[in-house]
């Protein structure tokens, strides 16, 4: 059995997913999209890690790879379960229904991931029909979850087009938590909707944490919701995962130039602050290129030799005072970066 | 950054939104949230007033091939030697001795014209013969089971033709009702059997994708680049002559279906593609649910409002292509009567100039087929009643 510290639920190692890119009329294999390519990262018991990164950078992949949506193409992904610690990377169809309870999702799009066909009640029920549960007992059940995400359980017998996107999304939070889980995998949950309603989506997930002992993966490109929410914050860029450490460290005293710079992206709300953002030359890296060095170095303005040489790897960089500071650079120990107040 | 680090402050908002969730609604309102996607549809559908009427039109034409014996006044191959080739008798009010309450016609009788030879049909003003409804007539057995002889109309004594009669004198209008029943049940049964083919190949082709999915496409599209019609008539020349007229019926509808399913299986296996990666269909994956209820539940109901209207569609694509063969003379022939069957008579000089009343069948195929194609449109617009919804 393999082996993880007693406090961490879900453990990555060196996952990685590529997308094959399939060409001309016999459709032989050319390359691959490396959407996810050697990724490490922990999640301690009843935290939220936050996944940040721009669009493409892989962050869906490695959510949907994660909750095994898609077949991961290599590494590990160990979990703990009531039953000891598995690896959710080899586990077979039948094995994978078992593990289901414990790791569920919440979508992005709080319209085309709720069935318009279906009742409310047909819809969270579903996952307890599948493990079993009466008709009866779904009823109960639907209608306890359904008060716990701030909707009137007399709604149930309702269809999905008489709510809105906040409400809706509810809906697809009770939908994931009807099976008690121990690991919710939100990806994007609150970027469909209003800023006023994103607010109360985001406290409704964090008092459904403290309630029932949730651990989240929060997948966002916002990085003002990842402060608010997230106790730790996994910062992704082609296919890698570039930075890992509390969220008031990184936001604070991020090491990686890749963060600072992404940091420096986001205005302040206010007119009087002087908005010093760096833009960066150049495109994102091509995740189909086989490449030698960090994905970064073509941009970053601190890249050396070695940079384009050689793939950095994530390693503790923690000050003393701090605890886990990941930083996938050469150079971590010696530039010296801005953050945000 | 946006959001106070105070959740305290967040929470305002969340109790006050909550009392606005709580909120009553009216009556209406309440109905529309409570409505199940085919009442929505239909609510949408109603709005589309052609199509309803064409659907209203459609219904009542399969409710008279229900029923031909009952609604013609004749057999279809009863002979009338004394009236070849008569027009159709006009239904009048109006006669030399004034207004009659009860529709009546004129009797014909024939008269050859002394120069040309040519034989003419007269009206004798001295007979008038009054339409009655629920006559007794010819007797019949309604669909094999019930004896009886009542007719909807006729006259009494002497003969009734609506749409004239043939060249063995042979009432048309009796001849179309029955055709219709063959050439609008063709279309059914040719698209039902090609649904069953398109829905199974082409939902496979969708779900296994890969190499499957591959090898299904390429038929298709083998099927599809035939031409038509040499392929229809290689088809039907392969159908022995000595089968029954029943058993040849069968045969074309087969052959027309062969060819008709891949359309339909090509908007099934689109459909399936793209449901099959809606979060929906990937929620119910992680909640453990079996990919049976998957199809069942969610792919199949999501899709079948569609695929009606496709189906809608197709129908007339069937009829024509059954009306085409015919009139080529290799589908269905005489004695059974067809749309179809009924133009290849028509299909000489002779009828354009002399008999027009014999392409009458060709203004019911239009009739009924445009009928059909509106009737799709409507469907079409109403089967996805979520449209418009978002946001």
């Amino acid at each position: 059995m393999p082996e993880m510290p007693d406090n961490v639920i879900l453990s990555v190692k060196n996952l990685k997913k590529h997308f094959p890119i399939r060409k001309g009329f016999l459709r032989r294999s050319s390359g691959a999209v490396k959407a996810v390519n050697g990724v490490d990262f922990f999640i301690p018991s009843g935290e939220t890690l936050g996944l940040v990164g721009e669009s493409g950078c892989g962050k869906t992949t490695l959510g949907r790879v994660i909750v095994r949506a898609l077949e991961p193409t290599a590494g590990q992904i160990l979990f703990r379960t009531s039953q000891g610690v598995i690896d959710l990377a080899g586990l077979g169809k039948s094995e994978l229904k078992n593990v289901r309870s414990h790791i569920q999702m919440i979508f992005q799009d709080p319209y085309s991931s709720l069935n318009q066909r279906m009742t409310i009640l047909d819809i969270i029920s579903e996952p307890l029909i599948n493990f079993g549960h009466t008709r009866k007992e779904c009823e109960e059940r639907v209608s306890e979850l359904l008060d716990m995400v701030g909707l009137n359980p007399r709604y149930m017998q309702r269809y999905p087009h008489s709510f809105s996107g906040g409400q809706r999304q509810r809906i697809g939070i009770a939908r994931a938590l009807a099976l008690n889980p121990s690991l919710v995998v939100a990806d994007e949950p609150v970027s469909a909707l209003d800023v006023s309603v994103q607010a109360q989506v985001l406290n409704l997930l964090m008092d459904l944490q403290k309630q029932m002992q949730l651990t989240y993966l929060f997948i966002s490109h916002d990085l003002s919701v990842v402060r608010y929410i997230c106790d730790r914050v996994a910062v992704m860029y082609v296919g890698y995962i570039v930075e890992m450490a509390g969220t008031d460290q990184l936001y604070s005293k991020p090491r990686h130039p890749y963060t600072s710079t992404l940091l420096s992206a986001v205005p302040e709300a206010s007119p009087h602050i002087p908005w010093n953002y760096s833009v960066l030359s150049g495109e994102v890296a091509d995740p189909a290129a086989d490449r030698q060095g960090c994905a970064f170095a073509p941009r970053c303005q601190y890249a050396s030799d070695i940079c384009s040489q050689e793939i950095p790897s994530l390693h503790d960089v923690s000050l003393p005072g701090e605890d886990g500071h990941y930083v996938a650079c050469h150079f971590a120990d010696k530039i010296e970066l801005e953050g945000v107040s | 950054m946006f959001f106070t680090q105070n959740p305290e402050d967040n929470l305002a908002i969340n109790d006050r939104q909550k009392e606005l969730l709580e909120e009553e609604v009216d009556e209406t309102e309440e109905q529309f949230y409570y409505a199940t996607q085919w009442q929505l549809m239909w609510w949408n559908f109603r709005k589309h007033r052609l199509a309803v009427g064409c659907g209203i039109l459609i219904l009542f034409m399969y409710l008279m091939v229900l029923v031909p014996e009952f609604i013609a006044p004749y057999e279809p191959s009863t002979r009338n030697r004394r009236y070849a080739n008569a027009p159709p008798q006009r239904v009048r009010l109006v006669s030399d001795q004034g207004f009659h309450f009860r529709p009546f016609v004129y009797d014909l009788t024939q008269e050859i014209d002394p120069e040309t030879l040519q034989r003419n049909y007269v009206l004798d003003k001295s007979t008038i013969k009054p339409i009655r409804f629920f006559v007794r007539g010819v007797d019949y057995k309604l669909w094999g089971l019930i004896p009886s002889n009542i007719h909807l109309f006729g006259v009494d004594d002497g003969m009734l033709f609506l749409f004239g009669t043939d060249r063995l004198g042979r009432d048309m209008f009796t001849r179309v009702i029955y055709a219709a029943r063959i050439s609008m049940s063709i279309g059914l049964i040719g698209v039902f059997l090609s649904f069953v083919l398109g829905l199974t190949l082409g939902g496979i082709s969708g779900y296994l994708g890969g190499r499957v999915d591959n090898i299904i496409q390429r038929i298709m599209e083998i099927i599809r680049s035939f031409p038509q019609i040499p392929l229809w008539m290689a088809l039907s020349a392969a159908i022995p002559p000595h089968w029954s007229p029943v058993r040849t019926y069968f045969a074309i509808t087969v052959i027309l279906s062969v060819i008709g399913w891949t359309n339909l299986a090509r908007q099934v296996r689109s459909k399936i593609i793209s449901l099959k990666n809606e979060d929906f269909v990937v929620a119910a994956q992680l909640s453990g649910t079996s990919e049976t209820r998957i199809v069942t539940r969610h792919l199949i109901p999501s899709f079948m409002s569609h695929i009606i209207a496709v189906i809608t569609l197709a129908i007339p694509t069937m009829i024509l292509a059954e009306t085409s063969l015919s009139f080529l003379g290799i589908g269905l022939r005489p004695p059974v009567v067809s749309w179809g069957v009924l133009l290849q008579q028509s299909q000489n000089l002779y009828a354009l100039t002399q008999a027009p009343w014999l392409m009458i069948p060709g203004l019911f195929v239009v009739v009924y087929v445009l009928a059909f194609s509106f009737l799709g449109d409507g469907l079409r617009d109403a089967a996805d009643p979520y449209g418009g919804m978002k946001r």
